[in-house]
């Protein structure tokens, strides 16, 4: 795939990282609530804070999209990096809303860059009521190929976790 | 040789090939329409496999659901409003359910099958309570606890215009789904039509192709067929038939070329034409020249020249062939020159034609050979008949008779003569289609002639009681110059065969003379008669050779049949035509043309006069003639006229005898075995006693050529035989004793003289009669004086003879004129005999003394110088 080259994967920059450093330190005494929770094939459950996201590799792109208005520019971690940092590797993977949605695909199918985890929409963090504070996105505009029934159903909105379906 | 092709068949195939170009604009934008369909159904299949209806079918009624959540969610806080857990989950839910509404929204605010939902009023009061929820619930917990029961009622009036909403926008999106279905399904539907066009336009092309290849196919077969009829029938023909290359290198020969050249089939290939016949005569060479240029020729003409060559050649075995050739050239397939030539071999013909030619030649000899045999035959008949007609005649003279004894005689006479002209006849017939040179051209007058021979056919004309009428010119325009025999001939004939069939009725000769040019003259002549006429299915024969020998026509009368054949070659030689009508019971007319040319009318000569049949003198004779009974009956004549004859059977005696002996006359038969009667006269001449003997020819040759040969030959004096004492006493008559120089003449003519004194004044006559003199001792002197008349120095004296006798025979010398013709026609480059030098002299020396007394008999004689 070549997206990789059109899309820059951009590394944690020293002005992102002070941001979340200094949200990290806003709520000091709080532990940072979990955003994401990933049960691998064996049950084992990960979970990951907004750090622990943006600590992984970092896709960002513009699209428009079914459901908004104009184009908006999201960023985050690739899924398969999410998952596969939650001990998921293969097989199939249910991803679960925080409406109780759920859709379930291969995770041969999960390409590289793409779809990632947005963590931010418009380079901000964004609310339950804007669809966050995660959404599994894909770059709609720029390949025509995700404008499908999978790729829109794997558009998880309010992504709040992922499990390996056992066989 | 053309290639055949099916024409008909040709222009339908191209036409054919034509239509399926015009199918291909079809076919081209078929495809592009298609094509093009094809895109916007996959256009429109991406739009369906986007699917977007069905997810936003989801995301409508998911919020009614999230909804009922939220109502759910309040309800529970209503009755447990204890439960801590409660307040962060009802914020939660209204959360979810505010993003649903948000989603929405900005799905609505697209362009899109929800747009036109943007401004609904269920919509907006959705809106209107969303922004109400929020003012209640974003709150801190107590006074979001206080207004739990305001969020609960206020959920319940959303209710029902949400489901309004939800419903509409699901009709909807149902009503957009199925436009998209219609639209994509009309799309298809067109795909289909334009795919079966185009199925159909192929299916055309297709079954046009078919028949194109079926043409094809039926083509080649047919052209298979050609080229296998064309090779069976080039094996089975009886020509040798070879193509070759422009060099005369073969390519393909047929089996019967195979005998032509004398090697096998296989063999010929590669060989060159030229060097396997090679021409036997230099002609041969010539006609394969011929073909060499014509090969040449197909190079550069579509044709090469057409026409056989024949020619005889030698084959490689040793073998000669008669080759009948013909040639056509034609291109092969890659398109360079091909001949082909056609070889017959003509060498069985060409025998047969030989054969013929030598059976032809063989005929036309035997012919010749029975024609000069004929001849031969006929002359040879003819010296008997002369000693029979001679010893008649002497047997009349010399013998009593009694009246019936006479009558007897005559008899023998007439059938004697009657089988001489009848011989004669066959003689001319020879002589006439032999003959090489034209007849000898004489001044005649055609009117005298036919009137001359009008009287000799008198006699016959009254016996058969005919009245004869002649139309003819008058005489002076009737002077012609050219062959007077053959129109003797020609009008004796027809005139002789019109008395004999005509009895009791008229014959007309009428003769037209007309200038054809300035001096020619084209005579017409007819001669017709009111006799039995002729049978139709007789008239185109009647003038062949033989074919009136058969019967009829002459047969009835008396005649070899050959009257008519002499007429028509006479008519034949004298460039001119005969034709005949006639009707058998009313009568002929025979016609015929001649070309001559103007004739001078001549001097108005008198009769001679008549003379007493002078007595005969005593002469001495030597008879020089080989056949014995011609010998006996001339001695026997001769001796009854009283003459005294030696006799010689040849040449040589007669020369011997004549040496010793001077003879008064010399009678030569000129026709003799060994030595010729005109050798011998010249050298009786040459020297010996008889030198001055009269020689006369005696020749049964009655021709002019003949008479002509012999008087160049220096005899003036010729007996054609028949003798019969009345022409040899006539003979006798005109010959002196001893020098035998003057014939019958007198030294000097007394008619001229009598003229000449009528006709001369004195002093004229005495004139010309000096002149005459002083010519003829300048002569004499020459003569005398000179060994002049030998060799080419004696030309001059012969002009000088030759003037001198014509002033002879002005004067009437015609003794001396005799003597100089003599002189003259003496054969050249030898010497003048003199024995006739002598006679020329002394008869001069007499006549110088004679003619002065006889030309003025009472005045002064001229004496000569």
């Amino acid at each position: 795939m070549g997206f990789g080259r059109r899309f820059r994967v951009i590394a944690v920059a020293a002005t992102v990282a002070a941001q979340v450093f200094g949200m990290a330190a806003a709520r000091a005494e709080s532990p940072e609530p979990v955003l994401l929770h990933v049960r691998d094939a064996a049950g084992q459950e990960h979970v990951f804070t907004r750090t622990d996201l943006d600590a992984l590799p970092q896709v960002a792109f513009s699209t428009g999209t079914i459901w908004t208005e104009g184009v908006i520019a999201f960023s985050g971690p690739p899924l398969r990096q999410v998952l596969t940092e939650g001990g998921i590797t293969g097989g199939k993977v249910r991803l679960i809303a925080l409406n109780d949605y759920m859709v379930e695909c291969d995770f041969d199918r999960i390409d590289t860059d793409f779809p990632i985890v947005a963590t931010r929409r418009d380079g901000r963090v964004f609310s339950i009521r804007d669809n966050g504070p995660l959404w599994v996105m894909y770059p709609f505009d720029t390949e025509m190929s995700f404008q499908d029934e999978t790729s829109y159903a794997s558009s998880v909105w309010q992504f709040i976790a992922a499990e390996a379906v056992a066989p | 040789m053309k290639r055949h092709r099916p024409a008909p068949e040709r222009p339908s195939l191209l036409a054919t090939v034509g239509k399926l170009w015009l199918l291909l604009p079809f076919v081209l934008t078929g495809l592009a329409v298609l094509s093009a369909n094809a895109w916007l159904v996959s256009q429109r299949l991406e739009d369906a496999r986007s699917a977007q209806s069905d997810n936003t079918t989801w995301l409508v009624s998911q919020l009614e659901v999230e909804a009922l959540k939220l109502s759910g969610t309040v309800d529970r806080m209503r009755d447990r409003p204890w439960d801590e857990n409660g307040l962060p989950a009802l914020r939660k839910a209204f959360d979810v359910y505010l993003s649903r509404i948000q989603v929405i929204d900005g799905y609505m605010r697209q362009p899109g099958r929800l747009y036109a939902l943007h401004d609904n009023p269920d919509w907006q009061e959705i809106l209107r309570s969303r922004d109400e929820l929020t003012r209640f619930i974003d709150v801190p917990a107590p006074e979001l606890l206080a207004h739990i029961d305001r969020i609960s009622s206020r959920l319940e009036a959303m209710r029902t215009p949400l489901r309004a909403f939800v419903v509409e926008a699901l009709a909807r999106l149902v009503e957009a789904s199925t436009e998209g279905r219609e639209a994509l399904a009309a799309l298809i539907g067109r795909s289909a039509l334009i795919a079966i066009f185009l199925i159909a336009v192929l299916l055309a092309t297709s079954f046009f192709m078919l028949r194109l290849s079926v043409q094809l196919q039926r083509r080649g077969h047919a052209e298979e067929r050609a080229r296998s009829n064309l090779e069976k029938t080039l094996a089975a023909s009886l020509d040798g038939v070879v193509v070759a290359r422009q060099d005369g290198r073969i390519l393909q020969a047929n089996p019967a070329a195979e005998q032509i050249f004398g090697l096998a089939r296989e063999a010929l290939p590669g060989l060159g034409i030229f060097e396997l016949l090679s021409p036997v005569a230099p002609s041969d060479i010539t006609q394969v020249r011929t073909l060499r240029a014509r090969f040449d020729a197909a190079a550069t003409a579509e044709e090469p020249p057409s026409g056989r060559i024949v020619f005889r050649a030698r084959r490689q075995d040793g073998g000669e062939v008669s080759l009948e050739l013909s040639l056509a050239a034609d291109r092969d397939g890659d398109g360079a020159l091909i001949l082909i030539a056609f070889f017959r071999d003509i060498s069985d013909r060409v025998r047969a034609e030989q054969e013929l030619r030598n059976a032809h030649d063989a005929a036309v000899r035997a012919a010749t050979a029975k024609s000069r045999f004929l001849a031969v035959m006929s002359h040879e008949m003819r010296t008997p008949l002369n000693a029979v007609i001679a010893v008649l005649d002497l047997l009349r003279s010399t013998t009593r008779h009694s009246q019936r004894q006479g009558r007897f005689l005559g008899i023998a006479e007439a059938s004697a003569q009657t089988a001489l002209d009848q011989i004669n006849d066959v003689l001319e017939v020879a002589r006439l289609e032999g003959r090489d040179q034209p007849e000898e051209a004489v001044p005649f007058n055609l009117t005298r002639l036919t009137r001359e021979i009008a009287e000799q056919t008198a006699p016959l004309i009254h016996k058969n009681r005919n009245r004869l009428h002649l139309d003819l010119p008058p005489e002076d325009e009737a002077q012609l110059l050219g062959p007077r025999r053959l129109m003797l001939q020609v009008l004796v004939n027809l005139l002789g065969n019109a008395a004999k069939f005509t009895h009791g009725g008229e014959i007309r000769i009428t003769v037209r003379i007309e200038a054809s040019e300035l001096d020619q003259r084209l005579l017409s002549v007819e001669v017709r008669d009111t006799g039995c006429g002729i049978p139709a299915d007789k008239l185109d024969r009647i003038f062949d050779l033989f074919e009136t020998l058969d019967d009829g026509y002459d047969r009835t009368a008396t005649g070899t049949g050959l009257g008519l054949v002499i007429a028509r070659q006479a008519v034949q030689s004298m460039g001119g035509e005969i034709a005949v009508t006639s009707m058998p019971g009313l009568g002929s007319a025979f016609r015929f043309t001649a070309r001559m040319r103007r004739g001078d009318v001549p001097a108005e000569t008198p009769p001679a006069p008549e003379r007493a049949a002078p007595a005969l003198p005593r002469l001495h004779v030597l008879v020089v003639e080989d056949n014995p009974v011609n010998r006996i009956v001339l001695r026997e004549m001769l001796v009854h006229l009283g003459q005294t004859v030696t006799e010689a059977e040849d040449g040589p005696v007669g020369i011997a005898e004549a040496r010793g002996t001077a003879f008064d006359l010399v009678l030569m038969d000129v026709s003799m075995p060994g030595m010729d009667g005109l050798t011998a006269a010249a050298k009786i001449r040459a020297g010996g006693a008889s030198v001055q003997s009269r020689i006369v020819a005696l020749t049964a040759h009655a021709l002019p050529e003949d008479l002509h040969r012999i008087r160049a030959s220096g005899i003036p004096d010729i007996l054609v035989k028949p003798a019969t004492i009345a022409r040899l006493a006539e003979l006798l008559a005109g010959t002196a004793p001893g020098g035998g120089a003057a014939p019958r003449r007198a030294r000097i003519d007394p008619q001229v003289i009598g003229d000449l004194r009528h006709l001369l004044s004195p002093e004229l006559r005495h004139g010309n009669l000096a002149r005459f003199l002083d010519e003829g001792a300048e002569v004499m002197a020459a003569l005398e004086g000179g060994a002049a008349l030998t060799g080419p120095a004696r030309q001059p004296l012969a002009a000088r003879l030759h003037r001198f006798r014509g002033a002879c025979a002005l004067f009437g010398a015609t003794r001396l004129a005799d003597l100089l013709l003599r002189a003259e026609t003496a054969p050249d480059a030898r010497p003048l005999p003199t024995g006739l030098r002598q006679a020329i002299v002394d008869e001069w020396a007499a006549l110088a003394v004679d003619l002065p007394k006889q030309l003025d008999p009472g005045d002064n004689p001229v004496s000569s110088r």
